[in-house]
């Protein structure tokens, strides 16, 4: 099917496989539109969360200096805690600076980290009141080691647990950068949790057949292709990594207004130079209502100063 | 040369010359997001006061940029003269040799790591948005050389990912940097992305005195856990190849 070899063979893929059942079934999703947060609400929180962590950490005034930035609030203790805001997208960070990727814990299994967590966002409030669409997702480590000038190797620490939650909508997960709620843990205590949490209008705005994943995988090697100099490239050349489908949600620097359904594929090119992985993204359906897949930058700067004045140092 | 936070930064998108030249590597392809990384980094870093010395894009990006004098190089013009200098590009690593990607011949298509000495004249922080930079392994012989006074290379162990969802990670990076995280954490945790797994790693420079036996290292007085970006913290001192006790490699698995 297509003009790019090797399309069937990733058709056959298992995680394509099981990709193309939901599309089957599903046929088509809906669109939900996004409640655009308000700056003062969204600070409002952020300033609940510092004062109601700050109150429980902090060993004096639990009060924060105050940091407006281009894109984001941050609220600074001198403890070292932190709240940042990023009104745009609704994104509320707590972080605890002098225990991320430090310290110690002995948490190994997600069970441990589960209730570690569940309790801290109770305790403070962190998760919108109704909202059950979290689920965990995967838990990662942080670990550090050394080499000595003897070449002596050393036993390997593990500082932090990570836990990570994908937020589920309609029966379809959110996927992309702004997709995910993070928490840290050191020793058995939270000290970073990352919030973005743009929040859904319950009524659907429009409801979009979903285009076949074949389709989605042609522009993949269609996008390849062109980026290899306009190379033959096959379905074969890929080692694929991860395929969803889902409701997009971009980075936190970004406002977005409808979720929308979304193909993405993480992928490693076999045989290459680098092991590089790619992340392509492909609008799920026809009618594209808000762009919030990234658009491409250019780069600043242009020289040829640069070069005459190597010149010069040669000559 | 100033400890004021300077910076530059480097950002290859294309690699047609690159595939052209060098029959080996004529499947690298085109990153895609390499200047939303590298403009995020310059945004960020200029709108809080630091001096951006230098932004070489595309082909005015060289491997002599890298390189040390010593061998030729012009590390003490560029990588060398700021405290932090910033690369998006394709990366390799054969036994803890790092090949950085350019497509330009300035002396050569590929940096290689075995020219590199930072941090004899000014260099703090090398990061490099690209893959398989670091081994985890017998670090010490590949890496030891490279840090002459330099006080982290952030890097990372195996694919970093380019696309769609990492197009913010070197603003995440910067802001990190000037909101009050040590150097390593805004790196580990600007570049991750917890929808696809990147595999960000930082080496450091250590005096002898902290190493400990099996992994009692004193960790809260290592570069890796002070360094903080000028204005913003604490910041080690340049620790002297000569004074090189040990090497720290922190990474991030699931």
């Amino acid at each position: 099917m297509g003009r790019f070899r090797g399309v069937d063979e990733l058709l056959n893929n298992p995680k394509i496989a099981s990709l193309a059942k939901i599309v089957e079934r599903r046929e088509a999703v809906d669109v939900f539109r996004v409640a655009l947060p308000e700056k003062e609400v969204v600070l409002r929180q952020a300033r609940q969360w510092a004062e109601s962590i700050f109150s429980e950490r902090a060993s004096r005034d639990p009060r924060a200096e105050i940091v407006d930035r281009k894109s984001r609030t941050v609220y600074k203790h001198p403890d070292g805690f932190r709240v940042r805001a990023y009104p745009g997208s609704n994104t509320i960070e707590f972080r605890d600076t002098n225990r991320v990727y430090a310290g110690h814990t002995g948490i190994r299994e997600s069970d441990g980290v589960r209730g570690i967590v569940d309790s801290f966002v109770a305790r403070h409030k962190l998760i919108p009141d109704g909202e059950t669409d979290l689920q965990f997702d995967s838990l990662r480590f942080v670990k550090s080691r050394g080499m000595s000038a003897d070449r002596e190797m050393s036993g390997i620490v593990v500082h932090n647990a990570i836990a990570v939650y994908s937020r589920w909508t309609d029966g379809l997960p959110w996927i992309g950068r702004g997709s995910r709620v993070v928490a840290m843990i050191s020793g058995e205590e939270v000290v970073d949790y990352q919030r973005p949490w743009r929040e859904v209008l319950p009524e659907p705005v429009s409801k979009v057949r979903l285009r076949p994943v074949a389709h989605a995988l042609e522009g993949m090697l269609n996008d390849l292709s062109t980026r290899s100099g306009q190379q033959d490239v096959s379905g074969e050349d890929i080692e694929l990594v991860q395929a969803d489908l889902g409701f997009y949600a971009a980075g936190k620097h970004k406002t977005q207004r409808l979720i929308q359904p979304v193909y993405l594929f993480a992928y490693r090119l076999r045989e290459a130079f680098s092991t590089n992985g790619f992340v392509f993204g492909f609008y799920a359906h026809e009618e594209n209502l808000e762009h919030i897949l990234p658009s491409i930058a250019a780069p600043r700067a242009g020289r040829r100063q640069r070069i005459m004045r190597f010149e010069q140092q040669r000559s | 040369m100033a400890d004021n936070g300077d910076f530059g930064v480097e950002g290859i998108r294309y690699f047609d010359k690159f595939r052209a030249a060098n029959d080996w590597a004529k499947k690298t392809v085109d990153l895609t997001y390499t200047y939303n990384i590298t403009n995020g980094v310059v945004d960020v870093l200029k709108d809080a006061g630091y001096p951006n010395n230098f932004y070489w894009a595309g082909e005015d990006a060289w491997e002599l940029d890298l390189q040390s004098a010593d061998s030729g190089g012009l590390d003490d013009e560029m990588t060398d003269t700021v405290d932090l200098f910033f690369i998006n590009t394709h990366g390799r690593n054969d036994d803890g040799i790092i090949s950085l990607a350019y497509n330009s011949k300035n002396d050569d298509w590929l940096a290689n790591s075995k020219d590199w000495r930072l941090g004899d004249i000014d260099a703090e922080w090398i990061a490099i948005y690209g893959c398989d930079t670091i081994k985890r392994d017998d670090f010490w012989d590949p890496y030891n050389s490279i840090f002459q006074g330099l006080h982290l290379l952030l890097g990372a162990y195996d694919s970093m990912y380019d696309g769609t969802t990492t197009d913010e990670v070197g603003e995440d990076f910067a802001d990190n940097l000037i909101d009050g995280d040590s150097v390593k954490s805004a790196w580990m945790d600007g570049v991750s992305d917890w929808y696809v797994d990147n595999h960000p790693a930082v080496i450091s420079a250590e005096l002898p005195e902290t190493w400990g036996s099996d992994d009692s290292h004193l960790w809260p007085a290592t570069t890796m856990q002070r360094d903080h970006y000028h204005g913003q913290g604490f910041v080690s001192a340049d620790i002297v190849h000569s004074q090189l006790g040990w090497l720290g490699l922190m990474w991030e698995e699931g």
